[in-house]
């Protein structure tokens, strides 16, 4: 498996260390409700299809990265600083 | 008076020579240089004027002399040798990594042959050019590599892994050596 | 036998070799197979499961039966295939399954017995007694199961693992792959040509046949010299491509040193590389499926291309008169060859009705061989032509039941192949693997001018992909003729017929299954084990496919394909995991001060990646209690030093570095004065601890914090986490300096005095007061330190640049010696820490809350952090939770044990009864008691009380007093000194 970093080019799956859905950009308010922040941290929808994960370039740049890959066909789609998508 | 004295990082065990792949040990101050916000110019300003270079956009390796600039991840630029330190420190986090990591140059024909037994990055000619630096794996071990002539290859591993990077090192280099020798 | 004039072996380079503890020659170029039929050699093995004798089926790396053990130096490589190993002077090579020998075999009596033995007898025979599994049945079956042998000794061979990139990856060079290299070449593309053989063209290597008016091989010949020439090409002999994988990647097994003797030092057996293609072409060509008809395995029968490649290729023939059986055109040419080489034919025994021959041979069309003689060796075949039985004298047959294109690599993505009647197989789903075309023989091309032309197309197409411009160029014509087949695939006949050589698997087996209700594919494959020894079936799936069909009345394409799987080859695990064995498993990391302890002694444990002293043995000490204890004692009562230097340390610098760290940590940063330290707690966002350090103020906006050993890596990535994901406004930056600084604690009563001997400038209590920190010198160096305490001691942390940790950490035990301190290992450092109740990842498990801790009060209400609001959760607070106390043993002399669970006095030990567990144990000689920290039910509320601590492995249960975590020195005046 390549990702395609957004700095460092088309990379071996090796340099990254994967993180879960990208819902964890979306933090909560402190003072949500403890439904918000149960779903927050805990459910995700594991869906066949598109997905957007996190991975960490932590071999390469040290950048956040979300990635858009397809877990039916394997294709990564898309990869964008986590960062950005914050500002 | 006591006096402290200094320990390269592989405990002076290079230079080496295998085949026609050399490798040998560099000692250099390194320090890591990220601009605050909104001061990337004045930074890139600072580094123009005293060291002569243009900051390293991703992957760019500058140098001048001994003193070198370099991209070093996506926060960082390293600067190597004579720097403008107070000057910089001014406008970004400067941090001294000079005794963290172990630097070693490894340079000779089949240097590139060596290296694709050791990391998984693209490595061929036209793909990373003298100039270039990347930031990637050298077997287990996070690396910087950075190619500074067609055939000379600066790698830097973690200070305390510098027995692995020699023993990774010279395993792959004898079996380039061997391959040469083979019928 | 040797025919002359054929064949491209080099007949004047002679090389001995041992098959069977008999001597014999070969030549340069020949292979173990070529060079054993070469010496009239047919018996090469016994089958696994009969134990029939078995000879040379084909000349590839599909092999079913020539399997022996290779001898190499002093290791031994079992079930290497005779057709794939190249001969070199001096090969050792040992036949497999036959005991006593070769010729007679004792469990060739599974061979009588086989009425017995068809498919499911394990399963059916092996049920009852049950009694008799372990003791009669698992013995027996183990006896006989396995392929070949294993050496049972180190393997001495080097493996390697290598990385390789490219535009264009072609694999295999044939005529469509050489094409396709030699088009992508010219369009100014990188390539990578990768084929099994030692010597590039593939079928051109094996047959009679023109290309561009020349012979197949001098036109292979020259466009592998225009190749070689290119610097964009890399050609990778005795490589196959074992697996395709996701974005490009492929695996490929290089075969380096299998075909030497005696190696160079340092040259690997093989080589697993990595290729990341942006293209790929796959031009694997096809196999050769047999036919299924009585008695088709003996020593002599092969396909009947593997016929043409030892006449053409290397210059044998495989027997004095020969047969041919098939139901194509192709299986013509190798009647028409071995007339051509002076090969006596008997017979050319086609299945269709109407056939010409291309040759001066005998055809008998619509006939079919319905039975074979000869005990390990053929001698004749009788076949059914015309309604009546003729039996024909032969020495070797030919079959060919057609070709099934290599399919493989686009099916290891989940690709089905999809049935094509012209060539009645399988051809390749298009789009299988993205990025992966096919040409030639593997997309069912069966023409060699169709494949030249494919090879041509594809590699244009891709080079117009990536962005080129190709320039055409006219295509080379072949000289062969159309490929035509008649579906054929088992004989109807008395006795067995074998699908599946390696697993002797019959027709039989195939319709029992049926007959038994496993139609599905997948379920007759389980339940035969057809296809699954390890040539994976390749040129008997196919077949049994049809023979299932056929029994289940469905067609080919409705019954469906098993799935293939990487890898393509068997590969050795050595070469996968190549790099990774003895010091390539991981990085060793060691301390600055790792020779000074060596040099002492010191026996070493593994802390994550890195290497930390243990205790530090003195002469007449011969246990290692004796050290720790001594080394404990030692620190409470003078000084002792000890190497930290593997805590991380992240340098924080950046207007906004208070912000983002009261972010990070549960309690206030920002409040934290210049030149002084706090400790500081960091949650998971789900509330429990992540991890525990200091953080130290070096200037307004620059802060340094540690982290503990283990969790150095998973902090700095969830700091890059936080900031880049959740809070990029913040402006701050940091990184590992985790290396740069060597860092040594100096413990004890003594630490000051011992400082103020090496110091530059002396310190007091007033310049560094318990948890200040500042620059120091030492010795002519700019130093860092930190009066902060682990052992509950006055103590420091003394930091220089790691290039002067060495002479340091000598310096300081010099000095402690002089004061009888000195240094102090892991052991002692954990006693220390218990005695004083500080907390380790054994305590912070990641089970573990602030709240269980002790440390709730420690998360500041005036700001948010990571974890804050999770920790107030319910379930996470409150007397339910198990709470950090400590334990003593209410008897001295009774041991607590880790991992030990704890128990009301009265109730049973039992989960329903749980009350906590043990996380750490040592014996204090501050104390003189085993003393232990754990984690109890409301323990907080429960100090003074008794329990029961039960270790159900040992069977060990000790009553203990519970304590508050701090055993030593509540009030901490020894760390204000």
């Amino acid at each position: 498996m390549r990702i395609e970093c957004p700095l460092c080019g088309s990379r071996d799956r090796r340099e990254f260390y994967y993180a879960g859905h990208a819902s964890a950009l979306e933090r909560p308010d402190p003072a949500a409700s403890a439904e918000i922040w149960d779903n927050y941290l805990h459910i995700r929808e594991n869906l066949a299809g598109v997905t957007n994960d996190l991975w960490h370039h932590e071999t390469g740049c040290g950048a956040w990265l979300v990635v858009t890959r397809d877990t039916v066909s394997h294709a990564v789609l898309l990869a964008r600083l986590a960062k950005r998508d914050k500002k | 008076m006591v006096e402290l004295s200094f320990l390269s990082a592989t405990g002076n065990k290079l230079p080496i020579k295998i085949g026609n792949v050399s490798a040998t040990e560099v000692n250099a101050t390194l320090h890591l240089v990220a601009p605050f916000h909104g001061k990337s110019t004045q930074a890139a300003t600072v580094v123009k004027r005293e060291m002569g270079l243009d900051w390293p956009g991703v992957h760019e390796l500058k140098h001048r002399g001994k003193s070198y600039v370099l991209w070093f991840d996506h926060s960082h630029i390293a600067v190597m040798g004579e720097a403008p330190l107070a000057k910089l420190a001014r406008v970004a986090a400067v941090t001294d990594v000079s005794d963290g990591w172990c630097i070693v140059d490894v340079y000779g024909s089949d240097v590139r042959d060596v290296l694709a037994r050791l990391t998984p990055l693209d490595i061929r000619e036209q793909h990373f050019k003298a100039g270039m630096t990347q930031r990637s794996m050298i077997m287990h071990m996070q690396a910087s590599i950075s190619c500074l002539e067609k055939s000379q290859f600066r790698l830097m591993v973690f200070r305390s892994m510098a027995r692995t990077l020699l023993h990774d090192l010279t395993t792959a280099m004898e079996s380039v050596a061997a391959r040469a020798q083979k019928v | 036998m040797r025919i002359a004039g054929k064949g491209l072996i080099d007949r004047d380079s002679v090389l001995n070799f041992t098959f069977n503890n008999k001597l014999y020659q070969g030549f340069e170029g020949d292979t173990l197979a070529s060079a054993l039929l070469a010496n009239d050699q047919m018996l090469i093995g016994r089958s696994f499961k009969y134990h029939r004798p078995r000879g040379i089926m084909t000349a590839g790396s599909e092999e079913p039966n020539g399997l022996v053990t290779v001898q190499r130096g002093r290791t031994q490589e079992p079930n290497t295939r005779a057709t794939v190993q190249q001969l070199y002077e001096g090969l050792v090579a040992r036949p497999q399954n036959a005991w006593p020998s070769l010729k007679y075999d004792f469990l060739g009596i599974n061979d009588l017995l086989s009425p017995f033995l068809a498919a499911g007898f394990y399963y059916k025979t092996f049920m009852w007694p049950k009694a008799f599994w372990e003791r009669v049945y698992e013995p027996i079956i183990r006896r006989a199961a396995g392929l070949g042998e294993l050496a049972e000794a180190y393997d001495h061979d080097l493996y390697e693992k290598a990385f390789a990139h490219c535009d264009v990856l072609v694999i295999g060079a044939g005529p469509s792959g050489l094409m396709a290299a030699i088009t992508a070449a010219r369009a100014g593309l990188d390539v990578i040509l990768a084929d099994e053989s030692n010597r590039l063209g593939g079928r051109l290597l094996s047959e009679v046949e023109e290309v561009d008016g020349v012979t197949g091989r001098i036109w292979a010949d020259a466009i592998l010299v225009e190749l070689a020439r290119l610097s964009n090409v890399r050609i990778m002999t005795n490589t196959t491509v074992t697996g395709a994988y996701d974005q490009g990647t492929y695996g490929a097994l290089e075969r380096v040193a299998h075909h030497m003797h005696l190696s160079p030092e340092g040259l690997p057996l093989e080589t697993f590389w990595r290729i990341a293609a942006r293209k790929a072409v796959l031009c694997a060509g096809a196999l050769e499926r047999q036919i299924a008809f009585p008695n088709n395995d003996r020593p002599g029968i092969m396909t009947a291309s593997a016929m043409r490649t030892y006449l053409n290729r290397y210059g044998v023939s495989p027997g004095q008169k020969i047969a041919i059986f098939g139901n194509n055109s192709d299986a013509h040419r190798t009647a028409r060859d071995f007339v051509e080489a002076g090969v006596e034919v008997v017979a050319m025994i086609d299945c269709r009705q109407e056939v010409l021959a291309i040759g001066n041979y005998t055809v008998y069309a619509g006939a079919e061989v319905v039975g074979t003689s000869g005990r390990l060796g053929l001698k004749a075949v009788t076949i059914r032509h015309n309604g009546a039985l003729k039996t024909i004298e032969c020495d070797a047959l030919g079959v060919s039941g057609g070709w099934n294109p290599s399919v493989h690599l686009t099916c290891h993505m989940n690709g089905r192949p999809v049935w094509n009647k012209d060539i009645a197989s399988f051809v390749p789903q298009d789009g299988a693997v993205p990025g992966l075309s096919v040409a030639g023989a593997a997309a069912g091309e069966m023409s060699t001018t169709g494949a030249l032309a494919q090879g041509y197309a594809m590699a244009q197409a891709i080079a117009r992909d990536l962005g080129k411009r190709p320039k055409s160029f006219d295509l080379p014509l072949a000289s062969e003729g159309p490929y035509e087949i008649t579906p054929f695939w088992d004989v109807d006949g008395k006795g067995r017929a074998w699908l599946d050589f390696q697993n002797d698997v019959t027709t039989k087996d195939i319709k029992q299954a049926a007959q038994e209700n496993f139609r599905s594919v997948e379920h007759m494959k389980r339940y035969t084990t057809q296809g699954m020894a390890t040539d994976q079936g390749k040129n008997s799936n196919v077949n049994a496919l049809a023979v299932l069909a056929d029994a289940t009345g469905r067609g080919i394409p409705e019954t469906g394909t098993t799935t293939f799987r990487p890898p393509y080859i068997p590969v050795a695990m050595a070469a996968l995991g190549a790099g990774g064995h003895a010091k390539g498993f991981a990085p060793e990391r060691f301390l600055t001060s790792d020779a000074a302890t060596q040099e002492l002694k010191a026996p070493m444990i593994e802390a994550g990646l890195w290497y930390r002293p243990s205790y530090f043995p003195q002469l007449g000490e011969t246990h290692w209690r004796q050290s720790c204890d001594r080394e404990a004692k030692m620190v409470r009562k003078t000084v002792g030093i000890c190497d930290v230097s593997t805590l991380g340390k992240i340098d924080i610098q950046g207007p906004d570095a208070a912000e983002f760290l009261d972010f990070l940590y549960i309690n206030s940063v920002a409040s934290l004065k210049v030149g002084k330290v706090r400790y500081g707690l960091m949650l998971r966002e789900d509330g429990h601890v992540m991890d525990d350090g200091t953080c130290a103020r070096l200037g307004e906006h620059y802060y340094l914090i540690t982290t503990t050993t283990a969790a150095a890596g998973q902090v700095m990535r969830h700091m890059d986490f936080v900031h880049q994901a959740l809070r990029s406004d913040l402006d701050v930056s940091f990184t590992s300096v985790t290396e740069h600084w060597a860092q040594f604690a100096v413990a004890g009563p003594a630490a000051r005095d011992l400082l103020n001997g090496i110091l530059t400038h002396t310190i007091t209590d007033k310049t560094f007061p318990f948890m200040g920190c500042g620059a120091v010198q030492v010795g002519g160096v700019d130093g860092r330190l930190f009066r902060i305490s682990f052992s509950g001691e006055h103590a420091y942390e003394l930091a220089v640049p790691a290039g002067y940790g060495d002479s340091l950490f000598r310096l300081l035990l010099d000095q402690a010696a002089g004061m009888g301190g000195g240094p102090y290992g892991m052991e002692a450092l954990n006693v220390l820490r218990i005695e004083k109740g500080f907390i380790t990842h054994a305590e912070i498990d990641g089970r573990t809350t602030a709240f269980d801790i002790g440390m709730a009060q420690m998360i500041s209400d005036k700001k948010d952090c990571i974890g804050k609001t999770m920790a107030a959760r319910p379930g996470l607070i409150g007397p339910e939770r198990d709470q950090l106390v400590g334990l003593k043993p209410v008897d001295a002399i009774k041991k607590i044990i880790p991992g030990a669970h704890l128990f009301e006095t009265g109730a049973e030990p039992i989960r329903q009864n749980d009350q906590g567990y043990v996380t750490s144990m040592c014996y204090s000689p501050t104390i003189k008691s085993f003393i232990a920290q754990a984690f109890l039910r409301d323990g907080r509320n429960r100090i003074g009380q008794t329990i029961k601590m039960v270790e159900h492995l040992s069977g060990v249960s000790t009553l203990c007093e519970v304590c508050d975590p701090v055993f030593f020195d509540p009030e901490g005046g020894r760390l204000r000194g």
